[in-house]
């Protein structure tokens, strides 16, 4: 599957170059000139990452939009506060830099930059991010669950989960192919320490799995005797 | 007039004197700000069409003889920049294959040698070597000699690079006179050959200038990047 890049830049031209080279490398680009049309983009598409120009039409800049990233609780808000950014700038003194880094950038290249440079960083971060617990609106393959409004969509289409099943799926897809035991499961969805065997994972599970199971994609695997991983890596 | 006072308005000349330069310099470091801001733009549109271009059918010639063109202007971006804190830009070395960036070099150079009708030969010898440098400074380096022999030299003008034990040597060669002819190339190409200096010493290598019966050969020697 593509991954997606957000490109957050006022110069059209400079966006539209990148995002034609971004295009042909693989990559679904998409572009806004101005932080609030950024921070909507976020919201909206949950790009795998975001190349972020400091210099923004209008009055704020490319940091007050990763404050807001880096702000956002996880939760309630769409925005993952992880997202990996990178700051692409013609701000180039040490201090720029340090401020930069300091304000949550992950990687920060100076304007004019050689685009073969970009593509390696873009591959960087994007293989550092991978794995990675996710916030916010989490994705996982065709799989999309919005914890902000508890609507869960596979490949675009609505699905409708009990409040325990949609927690079940949103334990297993904060990290989406590590095996969560039944005890950690029992104490993050349902908030109790078992004693003794219960079968209330399972049911659950099994019933999920169903709700799951039409995209022809298995989800929701059953570690015999350990306990679950929503799906297989990729 | 009495001596106080007298000093009173010198003190006070130096100061306006000293507060208008103050005032002249900030203005200057502003515009300078101005304009490397205003060619950054362009600059990284530029590098991002050249890569595109790389992608369509005999593009990538093309491309490879702009890359370097590129990154010689982004050096220059960078030291004008850090010029107006009085110092030049940090070197941030980096493993470059030199016989891509000097095939570049030379591509890059080619329709100037021919326009001032003479031929540029590039040659590589032997094993690949990827080198330690700065990107931006090696394009200075080979470009300002490469561009002092078009301009300064006579008969072909002739760029070979090849892997000498821990060390790769880059040699461009043309069949200038010596003296006078050489004195006005130091002279008139100074500068560049200052910038190319500096650079190569950054890098760990050596540049040496020398006459030969054939003409004027000038040899960069690069560390090789550690494997």
């Amino acid at each position: 599957m593509k991954q997606s890049l957000l490109i957050v830049e006022d110069d059209a031209a400079t966006c539209a170059f990148l995002a034609d080279n971004l295009t042909a490398d693989g990559f679904n680009v998409a572009c806004a000139s101005e932080l609030g049309e950024g921070l909507r983009a976020i919201e909206m598409r949950h790009p795998s990452l975001v190349l972020l120009d400091l210099a923004l039409e209008g009055e704020a800049g490319g940091l007050d939009l990763l404050d807001r990233v880096r702000g956002a609780d996880g939760i309630g808000s769409r925005i993952d506060p992880d997202l990996p950014v990178i700051v692409l700038t013609g701000r180039a003194t040490e201090a720029d830099r340090v401020r930069g880094f300091a304000r949550g950038a992950d990687d920060y290249l100076v304007k004019p930059f050689h685009y073969g440079e970009l593509l390696g960083r873009v591959h960087a971060v994007l293989r550092r991010a991978q794995g990675r617990p996710q916030r916010g609106v989490l994705r996982v393959g065709e799989l999309t669950l919005d914890p902000s409004t508890r609507a869960v969509r596979m490949a675009g289409r609505p699905l409708h989960l009990s409040a325990k099943e949609f927690a079940l799926l949103q334990a297993l897809a904060e990290d989406p192919t590590r095996v969560k035991t039944k005890t950690e499961l029992l104490r993050d969805v349902w908030g109790y320490v078992a004693i003794g065997r219960t079968r209330t994972v399972d049911a659950h599970a099994c019933r999920l799995r169903r709700k799951l199971g039409e995209s022809g994609r298995a989800w929701v695997l059953n570690v015999r005797g350990v306990g679950y991983r929503l799906t297989e890596a990729p | 007039m009495s001596v106080a006072l007298a000093v009173a308005l010198v003190g006070w000349a130096v100061a306006a004197v000293l507060a208008v330069a103050w005032v002249r310099s900030r203005r200057r470091l502003e515009l300078v700000a101005r304009a490397a801001h205003e060619l950054r733009g362009p600059a990284t549109v530029i590098g991002l069409g050249v890569a595109a271009l790389s992608r369509e059918p005999g593009g990538l010639r093309r491309a490879l003889a702009l890359e370097p063109q590129l990154d010689r202007l982004a050096a220059g971006l960078a030291d004008l920049d850090a010029a107006r804190t009085g110092r030049r830009a940090a070197a941030r070395p980096a493993a470059l294959p030199l016989e891509r960036v000097l095939r570049g070099t030379a591509a890059g150079w080619g329709p100037v040698a021919r326009f001032a009708g003479r031929r540029l030969r590039f040659r590589w010898d032997g094993a690949p070597a990827v080198v330690s440098a700065d990107r931006g400074r090696l394009a200075q380096v080979l470009g300002n000699l490469v561009s002092n022999a078009i301009e300064h030299g006579s008969g072909p003008v002739e760029v070979s690079g090849r892997r000498a034990g821990p060390r790769a040597l880059v040699e461009v060669r043309d069949a200038g006179p010596a003296g006078p002819a050489d004195e006005a190339r130091r002279a008139d190409h100074g500068r560049g050959l200052r910038i190319a200096g500096e650079a190569v010493e950054e890098a760990g290598g050596t540049l040496t200038l020398e006459q030969t019966p054939e003409g004027t050969l000038a040899a960069v020697e690069l560390p090789l990047a550690e494997p």
